[in-house]
């Protein structure tokens, strides 16, 4: 899965639904 | 016990629902307008049940927008289904579909669809909303023929 580029409280909540425990995961570091 | 709505009662609850929730930027209320197994299709963003859901996704999206302002510009409706056309303007204040805020302004078109029981509630959503443009307005993508 590609990661995302910032933390977004719609894009976690879409992918919780979809059964991604931990949305954080899939967030690109801060440079 | 239920009771069958007209065709213009049903408009009504779908009006009712876009001044509160949307203009009204109240998502906590969407458990008012929504059955417990509403059903949204939302395109590209996919499919989400249930009113919990719904309530956490229009918080989301209200939370980046939160001067969104969906203004009517036409209604057709038979039997059970609503069918309203909207044009959308918001700032982008927040980070939104992995978007971060840009402050700019947006405006996009919108046609939703809802399915009203005889309660009143809306059970189904269809929303079909120009996301190319959302998306190109904020810079994330470049659509070559828009300026």
């Amino acid at each position: 899965m590609a990661s995302l580029p910032v933390p977004d409280p719609v894009v976690d909540h879409l992918l919780r639904i979809r059964g991604v425990a931990d949305p954080s995961q899939l967030y690109e570091e801060a440079p | 016990m239920s009771q069958t709505l007209s065709v213009e009662q049903r408009v009504a609850v779908t009006r009712d629902f876009v001044s509160v929730v949307f203009n009204g930027h109240h998502p906590e209320r969407a458990g008012e307008y929504f059955t417990p197994d509403v059903v949204w299709h939302g395109g590209s963003l996919g499919t989400v049940s249930g009113v919990e859901n719904m309530t956490g996704l229009l918080t989301g999206f209200l939370g980046a927008l939160p001067d969104l302002r969906a203004e009517e510009q036409g209604v057709i409706a038979s039997d059970d289904l609503v069918v309203m056309r909207l044009v959308v303007t918001a700032t982008h204040k927040g980070d939104l579909l992995g978007i971060p805020a840009t402050g700019r302004s947006v405006q996009w078109d919108a046609v939703d669809i809802y399915r009203v029981t005889d309660d009143g509630k809306i059970s189904e959503e269809w929303a079909a909303d120009d996301m190319a443009t959302f998306a190109s307005q904020l810079g994330a993508v470049v659509l070559p023929w828009a300026s």
